[in-house]
């Protein structure tokens, strides 16, 4: 019987053999999905998916709504503050 | 566009950030102001139909004070630090403690008390007794 904690299905199951030919299975975390534009929807260029040991400046690009919005919807978004 | 004239900047670090434009040389404009001073691509600038009084490939300095008097805005100058050396790690060498040699000193004879020996002091008070008896007797 699988152990109480692991049989939600939050975590990723992997098979894999043992040196003694046993066939057994290995609970892993889910990979992070990849971060998407907040306008758009599309997939943020330059935001890795596993950021937790990366320094702030290379988590996100380094301009306004970087890590939020793509580069376009950031320009479209700038340019609807600046003429209202 | 022409100088003089204000536009905020859309792409990079900078964008959303107001200058002015002091030199146009084809494509690129040549910006200044609360953005960082640099040649920037026309397609990189959004106009604001507002004119500063700079002339061309003025100073620095000029286009702050032509911001502070046409537009009332005062630009903030970011602090440049000044390069330290490296910090390095000195290792500590202990150095070990001198020893002081003392003058050597002369040891005090010491009094030797010659205690009187507790038979003495009970026959003592033996013959005080005795003597006492006598008295009282006589």
């Amino acid at each position: 019987m699988v152990n109480r904690a692991r049989r939600s299905r939050s975590l990723r199951r992997v098979n894999y053999n043992t040196p003694g030919g046993e066939n057994k299975v290995r609970f892993e975390n889910k990979a992070n999905s990849p971060a998407r534009c907040g306008g758009c929807g599309e997939i943020l260029k330059g935001v890795p998916r596993d950021v937790s040991r990366l320094s702030k400046t290379q988590k996100r690009p380094e301009r306004p709504f970087g890590g939020v919005l793509c580069s376009p919807c950031m320009r479209s978004e700038i340019k609807t503050r600046v003429r209202v | 566009m022409k100088v003089g004239n204000l536009v905020v900047k859309i792409a990079g670090r900078d964008a959303g950030k107001r200058g002015a434009i002091l030199n146009i040389n084809g494509n690129k404009a040549l910006i200044d102001g609360e953005v960082r001073r640099r040649e920037v691509s026309l397609s990189h600038l959004e106009p604001l139909h507002k004119t500063i009084s700079v002339n061309e490939n003025a100073s620095h300095e000029e286009v702050v004070a032509a911001f502070k008097l046409d537009l009332g805005l005062e630009i903030k100058e970011s602090k440049t630090k000044e390069s330290k050396p490296r910090p390095r790690r000195v290792h500590k060498i202990k150095q070990k403690p001198v020893k002081v040699k003392k003058a050597k000193v002369e040891k005090k004879e010491r009094k030797v008390e010659t205690a009187k020996p507790k038979a003495e002091k009970k026959t003592q008070t033996k013959t005080k007794l005795k003597e006492e008896a006598s008295a009282v007797t006589t």
